[in-house]
């Protein structure tokens, strides 16, 4: 799955690269309005970041110009304008995501899934591991075919772990997920506990191994 | 606090009343010394009228003896005593003296008499004349003075009164309407205040002083405002590249548990940083007005979801937690602005509550109102402002209680603190009237 990176902060398109490259995606970037148009035009892509400000151009005209062309490819505009507005004519437009600056690598990671999965490129909206059958568009978790009594935030959460599958998410990084802006105001990332120890629970009574693993005390890691 | 033109007045009232008080005896003195003057000059033309008279009168047909009864008898203003002989005639002496009223009803009355005594000869004998005219008494004269003083008094302080307030009325309406305009400016507005020009120089001159302190303060804050946006602005890229080289850095193989927990550190302090910049950058957005979209917003789910969130967090703690929604409160405004106020209220209140503490969280009847227990009353004054450190062991992004102050503002809704019983509480009224309305079904 090919994923396009524009963005013209170099440091940030790099890491963004590194990241996703080592979640299996085939990464490109573009650093500006023009290279990105032709990447546009001649490739197509799973899924697109786009940043909104470029050197030589507007990053929503890249948008317009991807739904012009009837291109299925998810964008997930990012963006350091943190503006309901620009979110709101973002997604009016065609985007299918909008993440503002600064940002988790794991928050970006489960964004990709997520809309690659939605968008049903190589129907993949159904995720199996091992025992655990998720489905994305339904929202239902089961086990050994049993279905799990998930809430909605308990399946957000499986969701984001099985997107950073193998990777080290820092207690930080799920608290910002889980609660949007209040995990600062709140300043204690304690309220996440109860609810990953319910997901875990849920899918061990159903007989689920436990992939989920604490690391150093407050890190997670969602092994294969 | 009395009004400008009162003092003057007051002032002239004063002397005016000190002025007249002094006039009183001054007038009676003068009035009195008239009187006696002229009435010592009556007295004398009649006893010169009389002496002459008699000196005229030709005892031979007369007898003198007869005359003197008469004379006495009818006493004209005047009575006629004979003198020793053998001594000599003494001279004319004036004086003044009291006698009682001549009708017994009013005998405690006593009346004032000016007295003249003249002795003569008449027909070889001294005699003496004594003239006596009645006085008006002292205390009618100044009981009189005094009174039409105090006439005069009332009229002219009505008259400063009445006078006093069509001038201010007049003179001071161009003032007014400068203080008008002045009260209704807010330099966060943008506007330009322009003064109806008049002739009156000071005024005019005040006028052109504030407008131009004015317009300079309008553009200083709006090259604020516009420093605030861009400083935040430009901040958001690198405080990106530090969170996802921090990201990176932990999924290094080789990382440590030590060097796991440095870089939690160093996210949760950057995560604060994220969080000041970007609410200083909302504060700025909300100050310029560009959360114009407004939109009926339910505010009873948006708390209800609030709470929900954090149900762990006040259980956590042990808080107990009263929570009274009116889910049917609807109000006019921007949606993300209305949920920026109540995160930010419900999360103080959660943040800054004692262990084993109390919050509650009341909506109904057009107002929001969130307490929670605290020690000691905050600092009112500053509450509402930036970066004010309310709690220094559990210090927030100090911007949540401006951010909320700010949208308030925006959207005309009353927000009041208060400290009572041992808990803080914000309380917000929703305007119902004008775009910030609401209503309930």
């Amino acid at each position: 799955m090919k994923i396009l990176i524009i963005e013209d902060e170099e440091d940030l398109s790099d890491s963004m690269l590194v990241y996703l490259s080592a979640e299996g995606y085939l990464c490109e970037y573009a650093r500006d309005f023009n290279s990105a148009m032709d990447k546009i035009h001649n490739y197509r892509y799973s899924c697109i970041l786009l940043d909104l400000m470029l050197p030589g151009g507007d990053g929503i005209q890249i948008l317009k110009r991807l739904r012009e062309l009837s291109l299925a490819d998810g964008v997930i505009i990012i963006s350091a304008r943190n503006s309901i507005d620009d979110k709101i004519a973002g997604l009016k437009i065609g985007a299918d995501d909008y993440l503002t600056k600064p940002f988790h690598l794991s928050e970006l990671s489960a964004r990709v899934y997520a809309i690659i999965r939605r968008k049903n490129f190589d129907n993949s909206n159904i995720v199996h591991h091992h025992e655990i059958q998720i489905d994305l568009i339904a929202k239902r978790v089961t086990v050994h075919g049993e279905e799990v009594g998930f809430t909605r935030r308990e399946f957000d959460l499986l969701v984001y772990f099985v997107s950073n599958t193998g990777r080290l998410i820092p207690k930080s990084a799920i608290a910002e997920h889980l609660s949007g802006d209040m995990a600062d105001m709140l300043d204690s990332y304690d309220f996440i506990y109860s609810h990953i120890k319910n997901m875990k629970r849920k899918l061990q009574e159903l007989g689920a191994g436990s992939y989920l693993k604490t690391i150093y005390g407050s890190g997670y890691r969602w092994e294969i | 606090m009395s009004k400008l033109l009162n003092k003057p007045l007051r002032t002239f009232i004063i002397y005016a009343s000190i002025v007249l008080l002094t006039s009183v005896p001054v007038y009676f003195f003068a009035v009195d010394n008239i009187w006696l003057q002229e009435l010592d000059e009556n007295n004398e033309i009649i006893a010169e009228r009389a002496v002459y008279q008699l000196e005229r009168t030709d005892f031979r047909i007369h007898n003198s003896d007869s005359l003197f009864t008469f004379w006495n008898i009818i006493q004209p203003n005047a009575r006629l005593e004979k003198l020793d002989r053998n001594k000599a005639l003494p001279a004319d002496t004036t004086y003044t003296i009291y006698k009682p009223h001549v009708n017994p009803d009013f005998k405690k009355f006593k009346d004032r008499f000016r007295v003249l005594e003249r002795a003569f000869i008449l027909d070889g004998n001294p005699c003496l004349l004594i003239v006596e005219s009645n006085v008006e008494e002292t205390y009618e004269t100044v009981a009189v003075i005094a009174f039409i003083t105090g006439v005069f008094f009332i009229l002219l302080s009505a008259g400063f009164i009445v006078l006093n307030r069509r001038m201010s009325d007049r003179i001071w309406s161009p003032f007014r309407d400068t203080l008008h305009k002045l009260k209704n400016f807010r330099v966060d507005e943008g506007q330009t205040v322009t003064f109806a020009p008049g002739d009156i120089l000071e005024f005019e001159e005040l006028n052109r002083a504030l407008e131009r302190l004015m317009t300079r303060n309008t553009e200083v804050f709006r090259m604020q405002k516009e420093f605030t946006e861009n400083a935040s602005h430009e901040l958001q890229t690198p405080l990106a590249i530090i969170q996802t080289q921090l990201g990176l850095l932990l999924q290094s193989d080789s990382i440590s548990s030590d060097q796991y927990h440095i870089v939690e550190k160093a996210n949760k302090a950057l995560a604060r940083a994220v969080r000041i910049n970007k609410n200083l950058l909302l504060l700025a957005k909300v100050e310029n007005n560009q959360f114009s979209a407004k939109e009926e917003v339910s505010i009873g789910s948006a708390v209800k979801e609030m709470v929900d969130l954090l149900e762990h967090e006040f259980h956590r703690r042990s808080l107990k937690s009263e929570v009274v929604v009116d889910e049917n409160l609807i109000v006019y405004a921007n949606r993300f602005l209305v949920t920026t106020v109540i995160q930010n209220l419900i999360t103080n209140a959660l943040r800054y509550c004692h262990q084993n503490g109390r919050v509650c969280i009341t909506l109904g009847e057009n107002r929001f109102t969130v307490c929670n227990s605290g020690d000691k009353e905050l600092n009112k004054e500053k509450l509402f402002q930036r970066f004010t450190v309310l709690d220094e062991y559990n210090p927030g992004t100090g911007i949540g209680l401006a951010l909320v102050h700010g949208i308030c503002r925006q959207n005309d809704w009353d927000i009041a603190y208060s400290f009572d019983a041992g808990m803080h509480q914000f309380e917000i009224i929703f305007s119902p009237t004008g775009h910030g309305e609401s209503f309930s079904f």
